[in-house]
């Protein structure tokens, strides 16, 4: 007990702050998105608040256990977040083509895949902790089929954007952990080449494929399209790619056409909170939650979605400063993956938002409204903290980051 | 580099992508910011017109000839009425109002999405009120009532090419509606409106920018009464002779006014889908012909206004038969020595030929003493309005022509004019100049339009009558007795009112270019003293008779007995009995 408190060194107050202050920030754009629109009974932004409240004794529980003891939980809650995947894909509740959800009593409902997202981070970091530096193709085998398949499973309910953030994850654990970079830039293009495959094969959905297809071909595009065959006269084609660019907006890009102007209207400052009349009159779907980014860019402007944007980013360098600071290999993979894990998800959601990525339905961390989100990232920073917090010199065994003492040593051994 | 320090890498890359994030918003919030705002508003805010109703087109006596009537648009949903008694019900209920067969509404309804089920707006204001309250009552599931209007015409085919119609797209197509679209049409006016995604107005009324104009009226010169008149005698006319076309022109010399204007072939503007091109065309103004015989007084005038004959000058008619240069010119009727009153009475080319070489030197004189006088001749034809438009406002008025200054000569030019070839008119062209013998020498511009009101009835405009004076009258009165010798002695004996004077003047004309096709016709005035009519009756290729005293002066007749009786115009000659077919002369 006394050893434990003595260990209980830094806690970086500066990680929950920034996270904190994120956070109600996004109470405060869930709020401005349902100001005299709210029917349920519980105000969607007095959930969020409560969410925020659930976190908090979490953290506080969670910092305190000592995370080398996290690693033995590692194997228990990646096996449970597998069991749970596959059982959403079995009865998971048919919930806007998605299949991600769990109902809850109260109207509140559960997305295990934000869970899922942790506990593969925490086995990838158990599993690469003691190991060599993964330098032979084979030492890829394991990481990449620990979060290979949760990802499948995740994008078969289908849900393509939380399967997608767990490449950078994983990319990030794994170079973290020693392995050639450019091993992993060959990986990228045979990647890049199964994807472009993939994008072809049946195991895509049509709206995922019309998606990506907006994406590529969007809107100014076939507008310019369009105006060229007016101008040349030409009545008949020009009629076709109006049809087909009123059908891009109306199916897929409809989102991210609406969640543009929004962004692009609110200028320098914004348009106050409440106050962003694209958004308010139902333009923007899904604006309190996967597109809340827009809210914010539409009433608090190029400075406020500005300062959003590199607080998240000063969260992140944060999460990676203490990597930086750990000694302790199981704990720096920890943080590196946590770190990836929030960078990549805002990256894309923000990228959605502002129409440099294709659609993908991921929440914007600690901004977005859902209770999933907000408390899987908390204990994502909870898991931060804790390695911040105890400094554990040094975890017997071999390990990659050793001086090379591993070096040629069998992979797959494990010493206690 | 050291394992240990790779997580920078990764923050590293992290940190490019945010910076291409904050690039991306630069552009769209700094660069693209005017431009999404334009979108915010046009995405949110739409404009309404709110349409102005288009003003009447009435008679001079204020009975309406077009008016715009309140009616609705049938629309039906295919989604709210899916079932099948619904669909029964409601075609049966359609076909109970007359809108069409059950079987083909049936069919419609069928028909999947938003479609108008009926072609034709609903103006019947019986079946608009009965089907608005079934609508409240909510007995027409999946069916929209719109609100829209019909253009009417009340008195279907009468005056069609003057009156014109309105295209489907609300324009005025031909006639009045054309020539007076902008008056007729009004200022729509705006609404503006916010709409929110789901397209429902977000306030119900809107802000109106703009509220509607209706559209002005317009009052024509014309009288129902008396056009009905003309329109009756022109159809007899046309059972008769089976003529290519008709026009009958009705005007009251002192103002211009055109009283009545028959048109044929002729159409119905309430169904104007189903006529043939020339239907639409408005013969007295766009149809241009040689005026044969009836171009004589206009001539004869001239000489008389130069001096060049008097009355009792006698003419050598060289009994029909008289050559000059090349040419032979003949009489239908061979007299000897005639006096210009009655060369004019007889109709006599050879007579009216030589009175027209008086005013002019020899083909072998000086070429700018011939050229002083052919332009002083073409100068009292302009006056007389010959050659260019009479500016009575209606569409596609034709000018008419003549044949090019350089090239006229006596022998031919002024000989062909003197029986009224060589020039092409319009019947109104004609009229307008025949209208300056019944007011002493005075042309004015004939006028179809008489004013232009607003919804208020307050007076706008007026149309601009030139006028001019182009003869004394003495000459007038002079060619009003020589036409009224045609009418009691000469060629148009047929055509003797019972009851009134009349002076007039008969013509067959030649088709210039086909000598088997005629254009007969007569233009009167009554009565001789004081003219109150002018009636003209141009008749193209009549089968059967050719002769302008067979075809046209009858009808002529006709509609001078009935218009004057209609305007209580005292009697001032003797009735007589019934004149039997007269010997006809021609040209």
């Amino acid at each position: 007990m006394r050893r434990r408190k003595e260990r209980f060194e830094e806690f970086d107050w500066h990680v929950l702050a920034v996270a904190l202050v994120l956070s109600l920030i996004g109470c405060v754009f869930v709020w401005s998105t349902t100001i005299g629109q709210e029917t349920g009974r519980f105000p969607l932004v007095a959930r969020q608040v409560a969410y925020i409240g659930v976190s908090m004794p979490l953290i506080a529980v969670l910092v305190r256990v000592p995370y080398p003891s996290l690693a033995r939980m590692s194997v228990p809650a990646y096996g449970i977040a597998l069991l749970t995947l596959v059982a959403l894909l079995v009865w998971g509740a048919a919930r806007r083509e998605t299949r991600g959800w769990v109902q809850l009593p109260l109207g509140f409902s559960l997305q295990p895949a934000e869970f899922t997202k942790l506990a593969v981070i925490l086995m990838l970091a158990a599993f690469l902790r003691f190991r060599g530096p993964p330098t032979r193709w084979r030492d890829l085998l394991g990481p990449f089929l620990l979060a290979g398949i949760p990802m499948l499973l995740i994008a078969k309910q289908p849900d393509l954007g939380g399967a997608i953030t767990l490449v950078p994850v994983l990319i990030a654990m794994v170079l973290v952990a020693g392995a050639p970079i450019a091993r992993l830039l060959t990986l990228f293009l045979i990647v890049g080449v199964v994807g472009v495959g993939f994008y072809f094969s049946p195991f895509m959905k049509d709206y995922q494929r019309a998606r990506i297809d907006a994406f590529f071909e969007s809107i100014p595009e076939k507008t310019a399209e369009a105006q060229a065959y007016r101008a040349a006269g030409d009545h008949r084609n020009a009629r076709r790619a109006e049809q087909e660019l009123s059908v891009i907006k109306r199916q897929s890009n409809f989102q991210v056409y609406h969640a543009m102007i929004s962004i692009g209207s609110g200028g320098l400052t914004g348009q106050r909170i409440g106050k962003g009349k694209h958004n308010r009159l139902g333009f923007l779907p899904e604006r309190h939650n996967d597109f809340i980014f827009a809210v914010i860019g539409e009433e608090w402007g190029f400075i406020g979605s500005s300062i959003v944007l590199w607080l998240s980013y000063l969260l992140i360098t944060l999460i990676f400063m203490i990597a930086g600071r750990t000694r302790d290999a199981f704990g720096r993979l920890l943080c590196v993956g946590v770190g990836t894990w929030l960078g990549a998800q805002t990256f894309i959601n923000t990228g959605v938002a502002t129409g440099l990525l294709p659609v993908t339905g991921l929440t914007l961390p600690f901004l977005s409204a859902g209770g999933s989100s907000m408390v899987a990232s908390f204990l994502g920073v909870a898991v931060v903290l804790n390695v911040g917090a105890h400094r554990v010199t040094a975890l017997d065994g071999y390990s990659f980051d050793r001086g090379g003492f591993a070096y040629g040593e069998p992979t797959g051994r494990r010493r206690r | 580099m050291d394992v240990r320090r790779r997580w920078i890498h990764v923050v590293a890359v992290i940190g490019l992508c945010f910076v291409a994030l904050e690039l991306r918003l630069f552009h769209l919030q700094i660069l693209k910011h005017p431009r999404a705002e334009q979108k915010v508003d046009d995405v949110r805010q739409k404009t309404e017109n709110l349409v102005a109703q288009r003003g009447s087109i009435l008679d001079r006596n204020g009975r309406a000839l077009a008016i715009t009537l309140p009616a609705i648009e049938v629309y039906a949903d295919s989604r709210w009425n899916a079932k099948p008694q619904t669909r029964d019900r409601l075609a049966t209920l359609f076909s109970e109002y007359g809108l069409g067969e059950v079987r083909q509404i049936r069919a419609d309804l069928e028909r999947t999405g938003y479609r108008k089920l009926f072609a034709k707006p609903i103006s019947d204001a019986e079946i608009v009120v009965e089907l608005a309250q079934l609508h409240r009552d909510g007995q027409l599931p999946g069916i929209d009532l719109h609100a829209t209007s019909v253009r009417s015409y009340p008195e279907n085919r009468l005056a069609a090419a003057v009156i014109g119609y309105v295209d489907a797209e609300g324009k005025g197509a031909t006639g009045i509606e054309l020539a007076l679209d902008a008056e007729l049409t009004g200022r729509a006016g705006k609404r503006t409106y916010e709409k929110d995604a789901g397209r429902n107005a977000m306030i119900d009324v809107g802000h109106i920018v703009a509220a509607a104009t209706p559209g002005n009226d317009v009052s024509l010169t014309l009288d129902v009464n008396m056009q009905w008149f003309v329109e009756e005698e022109i159809d007899a006319l046309i059972e008769k002779f089976k003529p290519r076309w008709v026009c009958a022109i009705v005007t009251r010399p002192a103002t211009g006014e055109v009283l009545a204007l028959v048109n044929r072939p002729t159409f119905d503007p309430n169904q104007y889908g189903n006529y043939a091109p020339e239907a639409f065309r408005n013969n007295a103004v766009t149809l241009t012909y040689a005026p044969g015989s009836a171009f004589k007084p206009f001539m004869m005038a001239l000489a008389l206004d130069r001096n060049k004959v008097t009355p009792n000058t006698p003419i050598d008619c060289e009994n029909g038969s008289w050559n000059t240069g090349s040419r032979s010119i003949r009489d239908v009727h061979k007299e000897g020595i005639l006096t210009a009153s009655e060369v004019i009475q007889h109709s006599s080319n050879v007579g009216m030929v030589k009175v027209v070489h008086r005013l002019v030197p020899p083909d072998d004189a000086p070429k700018e003493e011939r050229m002083k006088s052919y332009r002083a001749v073409r100068r009292w034809l302009d006056d007389l309005g010959f050659g260019k438009e009479t500016g009575i406002g209606l569409p596609g008025e034709s000018k008419g022509r003549f044949t090019n200054m350089e090239r006229w000569t006596r022998q031919y030019t002024l000989t062909s004019l003197a029986m009224g070839y060589e020039i092409q008119t319009t019947p109104m062209q004609v009229v307008a100049a025949f209208d300056a013998f019944a007011n002493g020498g005075r042309w004015i511009a004939p006028r179809i339009v008489r004013d232009v009101r607003n919804a208020r009835g307050v007076v706008l405009a007026e149309p601009y009558q030139p006028e001019r004076v182009v003869f004394d009258d003495e000459v007038a009165v002079a060619l009003r007795s020589m036409m009224a010798q045609v009418v009691e002695e000469g060629t148009a004996k047929p055509a003797q009112l019972d009851g009134w004077s009349m002076a007039g003047k008969t013509s067959t004309a030649q088709y210039e270019r086909d000598r088997s096709k005629y254009t007969s016709s007569f233009i009167a005035m009554a009565p001789v003293h004081s003219p109150e009519l002018v009636v003209s009756v141009v008749v193209d290729q009549p089968k059967g008779a050719h002769f302008g005293a067979t075809v046209a002066a009858p009808t002529v007749k006709g509609i001078m007995e009935r218009c004057l009786t209609y305007l209580r115009v005292p009697q001032d000659r003797p009735s007589t009995e019934e004149v039997d077919a007269a010997p006809v002369s021609g040209r």
